[in-house]
């Protein structure tokens, strides 16, 4: 008689062995067990298992623990459909062309890229592999994950940095107030309201001393190019609500005043209230008198500079014709200035009165 | 020594200090006096410590040393003695020396130089200031470049007349004691001299105190502050802590009896920021 052994059957969940990208940090990567190989109905958010097949502009991947791991042909990593908008890189579409995508950013942005900046090489090209999917084959979405929503409130001081657009110096500025604050004894927030997925400026805001950080990403998006502005601003909303603990929120706009999400939010009646005041980040005077002028007509005035246009003592004297402040990083990250940046906007809030 | 004690800081970063008085949190906020360039920081404490006993207050004599803080007097100095003191306060606090929260600033020449712009600086942390004989003053004067004003210049930093014209109306909002020896009248080598100076601010320490106390004044009223100023000539003395103290009782100007809150009637000041109006002074 033949003595047969009982098959052993081991399942192995679908990402073992996969990168988790910094988007999907806030997942619980024991539901993703299932994976779904139809990608027609992708919505933004979703989670997909995909493997690299062509190494392209982004080489490394960012992880949800903070490191960056270099990308191998043939690796297989967890990302999020989203789309995405960087003036110096990518425009991309949360949508997927059969089981082709393009890695639109290194902090787990999938999609398709529909154009590049003429400096960038092209695409890292990944294959979908499918979405990932719970016990129930429910698609896993970054939504699913998000802080929940609290009552509105907000800290005793919200100051809001804004740009001329994409690399202008915003997160510098953003770190400096941050930094400035904490040097004086301050609890402070910092956020990043908007823009693309990425650990790059939130190591930024902790490396200068705030006592907490927190993201769009904790709100449950990827992304916030091509978000209903209702759910962008539900979500700007939520985070300043886990803010109200601090003394001082540090909030930061991506990209340029003029981008649409961004233009959007400052030209709602009303929207900027939420800021005590505005800091602009410029790269020269020009840009700035622009960024000014266009906020100047929806009724917004920043009440200092800073930016990368005060690497140049002449770009700063310059922009100093505007009758503004101009501060570097380090004179942002004064303890000093802080003061001053709070007498400032006390002083305009009463003048406003 | 007596009831002085001294701590050890670390060169650049936070100044040596005497600490004069309890080593643990009384229940007034502790006085900060802060020595001329003559640096005779340690017979200022022992001619603090009686006072220190009266009123029952900690005194912390901070000494910038020539070599880490040779320009200490401007506060906003290239190695900036403002934050060498923020740094002390925070170790004393954290040492359980003295309780966090604002403290009453005093400095006698080129210590007032230090005490009124760190105030100015920093005044949020400041409570009473009493300033005496200064060479020269930060007049409130935006026309004219720090330090001599609060104008901004396109050189290094020039950052520092913003945060002056930002805080001054937070600086004007505070009880303000200026004094000076009715006989600190000499044109001696430490007096800041030269046809603008002369000009803006006078010829001796005594005339310079009364522009700058008029100055202020006038500022508090243009920022809508009710200003709190007053001006002490001490009879009889000279530009010498010793003889002021020995004389004129400088001591009880530099270190004032401690106001209470009249919301919560401690002693101990209020964390929060609370105007003139709501303190009151209790008795010697």
């Amino acid at each position: 008689m033949t003595n047969l052994s009982p098959i052993q059957t081991t399942f192995s969940a679908p990402t073992d062995g996969a990168k988790w990208s910094y988007v999907t940090r806030r997942v619980c990567r024991d539901e993703a067990v299932r994976l779904l190989p139809d990608t027609d109905n992708v919505s933004t958010g979703d989670l997909v298992l995909a493997e690299v097949t062509r190494i392209g502009n982004h080489k490394r991947l960012q992880l949800a623990d903070g490191r960056f791991s270099p990308l191998w042909h043939g690796d297989r990593i967890v990302v999020a459909c989203a789309d995405r908008f960087a003036a110096d890189q990518f425009e991309g579409h949360a949508s997927f062309e059969d089981s082709k995508a393009d890695l639109l950013a290194g902090g787990g942005v999938a999609g398709t890229a529909v154009s590049k900046h003429g400096k960038i090489g092209r695409a890292t090209e990944i294959t979908i592999l499918g979405r990932l999917a719970g016990p129930e084959g429910k698609p896993i979405n970054l939504a699913a994950f998000a802080l929940s929503l609290r009552p509105a409130a907000l800290p005793d001081l919200t100051i809001g940095v804004v740009g001329t657009g994409m690399n202008t110096g915003k997160t510098a500025a953003a770190a400096g107030i941050v930094n400035g604050f904490a040097r004086s004894g301050r609890r402070v927030t910092a956020i990043k309201a908007t823009g693309t997925g990425a650990f790059g400026d939130m190591q930024q805001y902790e490396a200068a001393g705030a006592a907490q950080v927190l993201d769009f990403t904790d709100v449950g998006m990827a992304s916030t190019y091509r978000q209903p502005i209702a759910r962008v601003e539900t979500g700007i909303d939520t985070l300043l609500a886990y803010a109200d603990t601090s003394d001082v929120a540090v909030v930061e706009l991506a990209d340029g005043v003029s981008q649409v999400e961004t233009a959007t939010l400052l030209s709602q009646p009303g929207w900027a209230s939420r800021f005590d005041a505005l800091i602009l980040a410029a790269p020269d005077a020009m840009a700035a008198q622009g960024a000014l002028a266009w906020l100047k007509k929806r009724g917004l005035a920043p009440v200092a500079l800073s930016g990368l246009l005060t690497r140049s003592p002449i770009c700063a004297a310059e922009a100093a014709e505007t009758g503004l402040p101009v501060f570097d990083r380090d004179e942002l990250g004064d303890p000093a200035t802080a003061t001053a940046l709070t007498n400032m906007i006390t002083a305009a809030k009463r003048q406003a009165a | 020594m007596g009831n002085i004690t001294f701590r050890r800081g670390i060169p650049g970063i936070v100044p040596d200090a005497y600490i004069v008085g309890a080593t643990a949190p009384t229940q007034s906020p502790p006085v900060v006096a802060v020595h001329g360039i003559r640096r005779e920081v340690e017979s200022m404490a022992q001619l603090m410590e009686r006072r220190a006993r009266e009123i029952v207050r900690t005194i912390v004599l901070p000494h910038f040393d020539i070599g880490s803080w040779k320009r200490y007097q401007m506060a906003a100095c290239k190695n900036r003695s403002d934050l060498g003191l923020l740094a002390l306060m925070d170790n004393l606090v954290r040492e359980g020396h003295v309780n966090a929260g604002r403290f009453d600033l005093s400095g006698f020449s080129g210590g007032a130089q230090f005490a009124h712009r760190f105030a100015w600086i920093h005044p949020d942390v400041v409570d009473r200031l009493c300033l005496t004989a200064p060479g020269w003053w930060t007049f409130p004067e935006v026309e004219i470049s720090w330090p001599y004003g609060t104008g901004t210049s396109s050189g290094p930093r020039s950052v520092t007349g913003h945060w002056l014209q930002a805080n001054l109306a937070s600086f004007l909002d505070r009880e303000i004691t200026v004094c000076v020896g009715s006989e600190d009248v000499s044109r001696d080598k430490n007096l800041r001299k030269g046809d603008d100076i002369d000009a803006q601010q006078g010829m001796t320490r005594v005339t310079r105190a009364k522009r700058w106390c008029d100055a202020i004044s006038q500022a508090a009223k243009r920022a809508g502050v009710t200003p709190h100023i007053s001006f002490e000539l001490l009879e009889g003395c000279g530009h010498s802590f010793e003889t002021c103290a020995v004389r004129a009782r400088l001591d009880q100007h530099f270190a004032a009896p401690a106001r209470r809150c009249a919301g919560c009637a401690a002693h101990r000041q209020c964390t929060k920021h609370i105007s003139l109006k709501g303190l009151e002074r209790t008795a010697a």
